[in-house]
């Protein structure tokens, strides 16, 4: 491969813009780690991932941070499956008292000491036995309700049931839990299914508008009051219809409106005016004025009072500059 | 220049792989005012770009303990930037060509693959560069700076910038080439520093 189709590849990854057969391909080639200008690679990565901290900083809510954490705290921990399960054991259950401790590996150990084929019949008079025996009276244990058949038909059951109720219920708060990530995911995707809807009309106008020939584009930059705004306007050739690329344009009061300006020679003329609209991102401007595009020196963008104004009175919102 | 491990954006990411959610915390606190605006410029849609944003943290932590990242700063910028497009890019394509978004889907098409040559560098010393940086996107030409908008923030491939601007795929791929090569001479990266 020739070296500058290297250099041009590397430069289409680092941007993110190669398409998605070619990326497959480069990226397996990458990482099997055949050979390539990786010091370059790694230059034009950081230049890339450079260029958002000229975007005007923005600090999410404290009601966005607080949901963030703690959705990702929900998430699998970072720690592994061992290290945690100590910790949501302890969490889960409560330490047993040290009388149950006891009674807990005493019947243990009897069981272990148990025939398992003379279980069912002489399990209680062996526990019988082996308790006048080997340990101290427990006073509770010493009754005869506790060490009876009778006892014991009713306290296997309860044990099974309370079992079966207590899986029951780690499971239904286990599967609530994922039901309440599942419908996180759903809002963020019935959130970002409304942007299509959104994106596929603002994006029409915008595609519809570039099958005029010859464009002018000119960059907009913030007034005085938001001079870290920036913006477009597209002038088609035939000169009759622009388009304004404008993100987050801040509102206006009800009796505003913006109003467009192009300062052709010494004269300036209205090219139409807009309402801001709230995630509208394109506004059209029709039947404008006939103009010689060669004199234009500037475009500014003003807020003036409805109806309209002869000439810019208002705030300067946006400039194409001089 | 500092080692990797110097940089306290490396340090507080290997504290999240050992679970720390302090570090997490100051990790958002550190990336969000960076990483924010950039969704939202790329979604524009305020609730997208929460959701975006969320993502991007849950892959932070629970990938952070499987990675061994050697510039923490472009690694998650550049994710963000992914992810965001990654939802741009589903919204503008129809059912039968999506694809299904899962972990195996997530691990190649929108984890960063950096390379292993990266220098590394905190996002202090990135604040640094701002007025360098723009500065230099000055000395690009509009056609430069508009095609690296349309693949950075618009999340257009090459083909697709070569039909919106209606010329070769190879003018664009030349254009991309010319116009970061200036900005790389120009931003340099920044020297690696306890940032």
């Amino acid at each position: 491969m020739a070296d500058r189709e290297i250099h041009e590849m590397i430069s289409s990854f680092a941007a993110g813009c190669m398409d998605r057969e070619n990326f497959i391909n480069f990226k397996n080639y990458m990482l099997k780690g055949n050979d390539l200008p990786y010091r370059e690679l790694g230059e034009l990565q950081n230049t890339i991932a450079l260029l958002p901290v000229i975007l005007e900083k923005e600090l999410p809510s404290e009601e966005i941070k607080n949901k963030i954490l703690s959705k990702t705290f929900v998430q699998e921990s970072p720690l592994s499956a061992e290290d945690e399960l100590p910790e949501s054991k302890d969490e889960i259950l409560p330490e047993p008292s040290k009388e149950e401790k006891i009674d807990v590996n005493k019947i243990t150990d009897e069981i272990k000491d148990e025939e398992i084929a003379a279980m069912p019949l002489s399990f209680t008079k062996i526990n019988e036995q082996e308790k006048e025996e080997k340990l101290p009276p427990v006073p509770v244990k010493k009754s005869s309700v506790f060490h009876s058949d009778k006892f014991l038909l009713f306290l296997i059951p309860s044990v099974l049931v309370l079992l079966i109720l207590t899986i029951m219920l780690i499971i239904t708060s286990s599967q609530t839990s994922k039901i309440n990530l599942l419908e996180e995911k759903l809002t963020g995707l019935i959130a970002e299914n409304n942007q299509i809807k959104e994106y596929i009309k603002d994006n029409s106008i915008f595609t519809e508008f570039f099958n005029y020939p010859d464009i002018l584009t000119l960059q907009l930059k913030g007034g005085k009051a938001n001079p870290d705004r920036s913006g477009k306007i597209f002038i088609a050739g035939t000169n009759d219809e622009a388009l304004l690329d404008l993100a987050n344009i801040p509102a206006l009061p009800d009796e505003e409106v913006y109003q467009v300006w192009a300062f052709i020679g010494e004269d300036t003329f209205s090219l139409g005016t807009f309402s801001p609209e709230s995630g509208k991102r394109y506004y059209k401007l029709t039947n404008l004025l006939k103009f010689d595009i060669k004199r234009l020196k500037k475009i500014e963008i003003t807020s003036e009072s409805i109806p309209s104004s002869f000439i810019p009175e208002g705030e300067v919102f946006y400039s194409s500059g001089g | 220049m500092q080692e990797t491990a110097e940089i306290k954006d490396n340090i507080l990411f290997q504290k999240i792989a050992s679970g720390d959610k302090d570090a997490f915390k100051e990790i958002f606190e550190l990336y969000s005012p960076v990483i924010y605006p950039l969704i939202k410029k790329i979604v524009t849609e305020e609730k997208t770009a929460e959701y975006i944003l969320s993502e991007v943290f849950r892959i932070i932590w629970v990938k952070a303990p499987v990675l061994k990242i050697k510039n923490v700063y472009a690694w998650i910028v550049t994710l963000a930037r992914n992810r965001a497009v990654d939802s741009l890019r589903r919204s503008n394509s129809d059912s039968e060509t999506i694809d299904f978004y899962d972990e195996e889907y997530e691990d190649f098409f929108i984890l960063p693959a950096l390379s292993a040559l990266i220098m590394p560098f905190g996002i202090e010393s990135a604040f640094v560069k701002a007025d360098l940086i723009k500065k230099s996107l000055e000395e690009l030409t509009e056609a430069q700076k508009y095609v690296i908008h349309l693949a950075l923030y618009e999340g257009l491939t090459l083909i697709e910038i070569s039909k919106k601007l209606q010329i070769p795929v190879e003018t664009v791929r030349t254009k991309i080439l010319i116009a970061l090569q200036i900005l790389k001479e120009k931003i340099s990266v920044p020297e690696a520093a306890n940032g």
